[in-house]
């Protein structure tokens, strides 16, 4: 049998070499594993490295904007569009406050604003393929960040966390086509999916053909996927597709989260059900 | 006595070179111009491994420079494993179909092999029941990553051969056959 195997040695190998990825890959399961101890190693030894690369290239781009540039209106320039962004996401959570209260919820007790229950990030790398938007983080199990926690910006959600390394920890984002948020329109509640297409929309799936939406509406996550808590920005709405046949209409999403420029991010360690 | 040492050490340099390409394919290449061009070394190593290297030892390394690659993505478990060994698999078949020598042929088997991976990735991504939403964004990276893809072949071929060269083949090997050397 060794002589059989000896002689035909280049075909076994063929076969093994096209049937092990096979048996590898789990097309079936959805979820993906945690960081085995091979990719523990290699983190310990690429993370540090990420991070003084991205740390590096992210202070050179800023000294570059700010001092050979006109330095006191990027200032100025800067501070006005950050303000902007925290007047725009305050007037985003008063909306839907109002929202909530005319539709004259059972709970007569609002919860208050959660509190510290936030862990800050700085983002130190992102997916090496351009076929997945992931992002890894500078946090991770020692901070007490878990699988499955949600983690956003001022400016909105960014995803969940995907895996997590003692030091580092690995986003799912929501740009990813593996993401999925149970969403609904802010102004007339339609329900739907949020699922990542490109990397800089997103797609609301399963909307009915005759629910209101229409472009330029924000699309808000609906809390009760929980994972995300309720109310949170997702994005605003860019287009409306409605075939003539169907049941449901396709809408595009842009996020409300810069990705390209995304550097810090808050882990939510603890699932609360509103964030109003 | 050197030339055992630094056979043992081609496989270390490759495994370092993959460390590497991960490190820079997950920073540097996200911002611009990279992250519209986006180059995956991993992916000439297999090339190049498919190629010029044996079916047990292309296959061992490409398997290795993959799994480096799985520790800095979000894919599935073993997706890149099984796009980089099928694409390794494609590049060993083709050595045996074709004589490539020169710089454009090369350019242009790269650019093959990268449409196959490709198609490849929306197939597997189809049996995950992804590839709805992923085809519109792989193929607004398409030509572009082609074009990368294809430039960069030929000039990591010729770098990894004469690192080949140095620590694994042996350049003089083919001196004994030479039919036109004097006697």
């Amino acid at each position: 049998m060794f002589k059989l195997l000896k002689e035909y040695r280049f075909y076994v190998s063929i076969a093994i070499l096209l049937l092990l990825p096979i048996l590898a890959l789990n097309t079936s399961k959805q979820e993906k594993s945690d960081f085995s101890f091979f990719d523990r190693t290699v983190l310990f030894v690429t993370a540090p490295v990420q991070e003084a690369i991205t740390y590096a290239v992210d202070h050179a781009a800023h000294f570059l904007q700010r001092y050979i540039f006109v330095v006191n209106l990027n200032k100025t320039h800067a501070e006005v569009v950050e303000e902007n962004r925290r007047l725009n996401n305050a007037l985003h959570n008063f909306k839907e406050m109002e929202a909530e209260s005319k539709r004259l919820r059972a709970l007569l007790q609002l919860q208050e604003r959660i509190p510290e229950s936030k862990i800050t990030a700085q983002v130190i790398a992102k997916d090496v393929s351009i076929e997945f938007k992931s992002i890894r983080i500078n946090k991770g199990a020692r901070a007490g960040i878990e699988k499955g926690m949600a983690v956003v910006t001022h400016e909105g959600v960014v995803g969940k966390i995907l895996r997590t390394a003692p030091e580092y920890s690995d986003i799912l984002t929501m740009l990813d086509d593996l993401s999925s948020i149970d969403a609904i329109v802010q102004r007339s509640r339609a329900h739907g999916l949020l699922e990542g297409m490109t990397d800089t929309a997103c797609i609301l799936k399963y909307v009915l053909r005759t629910d209101d939406i229409e472009a330029g509406d924000t699309i808000v996550t609906s809390g009760l996927d929980g994972i995300y808590p309720k109310g949170l920005m997702l994005g605003n709405v860019l287009k409306v597709a409605k075939k003539s046949y169907g049941i449901t209409q396709t809408v595009v999403v842009r996020p409300s989260v810069d990705f390209s420029k995304l550097e810090e991010v808050l882990v939510i360690l603890k699932q609360d059900k509103n964030i109003l | 006595m050197y030339r055992g040492f630094f056979r043992r050490l081609n496989l270390v340099i490759y495994l370092l070179i993959a460390v590497c390409a991960a490190i820079l394919q997950s920073t540097v290449f996200h911002y611009w111009p990279f992250n519209y061009l986006h180059p995956d070394i991993v992916f000439v190593m297999a090339v190049y491994f498919g190629y010029r290297r044996s079916l047990v030892e292309g296959s061992l390394l490409t398997i290795l420079a993959s799994l480096v690659m799985q520790a800095h993505s979000g894919a599935g478990q073993h997706f890149l494993l099984t796009t980089y060994v099928y694409v390794f698999l494609l590049a060993h078949l083709f050595s045996r179909l074709f004589v490539i020598k020169k710089a454009v042929a090369t350019a242009g088997m790269g650019a093959a092999l990268f449409a196959l991976k490709q198609i490849g990735i929306l197939v597997l991504l189809g049996l995950q029941g992804r590839s709805q939403n992923a085809a519109q964004h792989l193929l607004l990276h398409f030509v572009p990553s082609l074009a990368v893809q294809a430039a960069i072949l030929p000039i990591l071929f010729e770098l990894f051969h004469r690192l080949d060269l140095r620590t694994w083949s042996d350049a003089h090997a083919e001196d004994d056959y030479d039919l036109n050397k004097e006697i």
